[in-house]
């Protein structure tokens, strides 16, 4: 029986495959080709539809979908005992999940249940000479690093700390074989029930957990052109960040500052307006959609633009608010 | 009727000390033949979660750790900043022999006693595995509630009301019947000042010992190496071999730059309400919108 890397996906709100799954595949994949085995992404929610196209296209041999309704995120308990159910009707090899916080409570109470060790946290993961599995993981505040052996064979149950091995791109295409499971989850309703969720609100969170970021530059030229981009965040529930520039002008106090000697950024979305796009600002952003204001046509931050547009952001930004927010009053009024 | 909270703390070597690799498997002693234990914040965390439940809700707080002599001073600090007793789970080599058994240990105590809430760090201040609440949870078959950054007790229904924080600043607010397992994150709670005075009164005061045995369960996982902390590297997104040089270095030295074909007519230049309109449709097609 071939070694095999299991892989639980994370999904977010919107459904889309985490940061830390990708990094949990491509380090899946890396340790799966070098003891000759295969990965296998188990997707577990209530719909995991968007999610199985996504993972489709990273390089894994097979899919699992879960589903279930009461299979929604944060719901730590049902996944437990879905996942133990599951586990205990497959091959044996890696049980690989991302160290957030529903990661850091499954790990070890997945591996007490299907009687594995567990090693949590991890911050590498490789095949090892002796046809074992390395993991190095960090202890004491992190002056020391833990290397660990398991040999092939049995069930172990890691845990990959998110950001620190990457993101690898698929080097190979691969049709993955998708398989339905179908939990057996009880009618009976979770023990711990859920009062309420509260996003997080975007004016406060850390700027590199914000998933939308409107930033400002040198080209906001005075303090109502800066309310500006603080409004067309509110109505993108997006952070507000800005260039060194910015917060030399007062703007934006240091915390807010994103660029090779500030914060470094990976939101979904970057809205830069009236920034130029120098090296030592991009340098703090690795954006996947950056759209870009500037009047400027030669600015260099249109190359690194998935969309950019010429124009004053005195006159852009007012009318971008307005729009969005008409939009998400339509959105709203149409909800019921 | 009385909540019975157990709190659990672990006398962890204090990482300011310098700290060698010895043995073979290897493991971590103190240079000073004096080594320090501290608890470490997460522990403190949870410590003062017990104690805010005693003075908003009665309760009666108990703290608990479990290892060798090095645990006295640690349930000492506990007594100073107002826990009700101490229990000192004795014995040699208890501290080498796993989380899994630490959780067996205090699982067995907590049985005997009938406690209603245990109450523990979200991570040690050495090993850091944050496996021990998730453990204990299991063993004792009782609902976990991770990462809690704030505990109350709703005195009708008898449940715990937590706020959990997660991810991006997310937060959940949750009900729980008791007994239950509560991992704090120290976020939450900022440990009380323990004066001097009060830690020589606590010093006065008994802590029960019991002693008991530590057994490794052989597991096939080894630790073959300590070393240094020493930086991995780090994968990054690779332009294609098909591109040019010149398109190849532009992809590396634009860090925004998204890998995937760029967007038609992506440089756009017309009226506002147009480029507003653009704006717009290209959110709608991502999903912002």
């Amino acid at each position: 029986m071939p070694f095999c890397v299991w892989v639980i996906s994370e999904g977010d709100a919107r459904r889309r495959v985490g940061d830390c799954t990708l990094e949990a595949l491509g380090e899946g994949r890396a340790l799966a080709d070098g003891l000759a085995g295969r990965v296998h992404a188990v997707l577990v929610g209530a719909d995991v539809s968007a999610q199985c196209e996504q993972v489709k296209k990273q390089d894994v041999d097979a899919i699992y979908r879960l589903e279930h309704p009461l299979l929604t995120h944060h719901r730590a308990e049902v996944w437990l005992a879905v996942l133990a159910g599951f586990f205990t009707r497959q091959s044996p090899g890696l049980i690989l999940v991302s160290a957030t916080t529903l990661g850091r409570e499954l790990a070890p109470r997945l591996a007490a249940r299907l009687r594995s060790p567990v090693v949590t946290d991890c911050v590498w993961i490789k095949p090892g000479p002796a046809r074992d599995i390395r993991l190095v993981r960090a202890s004491h505040g992190g002056q020391f690093q833990v290397t660990y052996s398991f040999p092939v064979g049995g069930r172990l149950v890691a845990s990959l700390r998110p950001g620190v091995v990457g993101i690898a791109l698929p080097t190979r295409s691969r049709v993955p074989e998708i398989l339905s499971w179908q939990p057996g989850i009880s009618d009976e309703q979770p023990v711990i029930r859920e009062i309420s969720f509260m996003p997080g609100d975007p004016h406060s969170i850390s700027l590199n957990e914000a998933e939308r970021i409107v930033a400002g530059g040198r080209g906001v030229k005075d303090r109502a052109a800066w309310e500006t981009i603080e409004d067309v965040a509110d109505a993108l529930e997006a952070a507000v960040g800005g260039s060194r520039a910015a917060m030399d002008l007062g703007y934006i106090p240091r915390s807010r500052m994103i660029g090779q000697t500030g914060s470094s950024v990976k939101p979904r979305l970057y809205l830069a307006a009236g920034i130029s796009g120098v090296t030592h600002h991009l340098a703090g952003v690795e954006a996947e959609h950056l759209i870009a204001i500037n009047t400027d046509r030669s600015a260099s931050i249109f190359r690194s633009a998935a969309l950019g547009i010429v124009g004053d952001l005195r006159q852009v930004l007012p009318r971008l608010a307005d729009k969005i927010r008409a939009l998400r009053g339509k959105e709203k009024a149409r909800t019921p | 009727m009385r909540l019975r909270a157990l709190v659990c703390v672990k006398a962890a070597l204090d990482p300011i000390q310098p700290l060698r690799v010895v043995g073979s498997p290897p493991e971590f002693q103190a240079a000073d033949p004096q080594p320090i234990f501290t608890i470490g914040p997460a522990d403190d965390a949870a410590l003062e979660a017990a104690l805010s439940l005693k003075e908003n809700f009665g309760a009666q707080v108990t703290a608990l750790s479990l290892g060798g002599p090095e645990c006295e001073n640690v349930l000492h600090q506990c007594l100073a900043a107002g826990c009700d007793d101490a229990i000192h789970l004795s014995g040699d080599g208890l501290a080498h022999s796993g989380t899994w058994n630490a959780a067996e240990c205090v699982a067995a105590e907590v049985s005997r006693r009938a406690y209603d809430l245990v109450l523990c760090g979200d991570a040690s201040l050495d090993d850091a595995s944050g496996a021990f609440g998730p453990f204990l949870s299991e063993r004792l078959g009782w609902p976990l509630v991770f990462s809690a950054v704030e505990v109350s007790l709703n005195e009708q229904s008898g449940q715990l009301t937590l706020l959990r924080l997660l991810e991006h600043g997310d937060r959940q607010r949750v009900a729980c019947p008791l007994p239950a397992v509560v991992s704090i994150n120290p976020l939450g709670f900022l440990p009380r000042y323990r004066s001097v005075l009060r830690i020589e009164d606590a010093e006065a005061r008994p802590i029960e010992r019991v002693p008991i045995a530590g057994e490794s369960v052989e597991s096939g996982l080894q630790v073959i190496e300590i070393g240094p902390a020493r930086r991995r590297p780090r994968r990054m997104a690779v332009p294609g071999a098909g591109l040019s040089a010149a398109q190849r270095m532009q992809q590396m030295m634009g860090r925004g730059e998204s890998l995937k074909p760029a967007v038609k007519d992506k440089l756009f230049e017309g009226s506002v309400e147009a480029a507003v309109e653009r704006i717009v449709q290209y959110l709608q097609e991502q999903g912002f919108l």
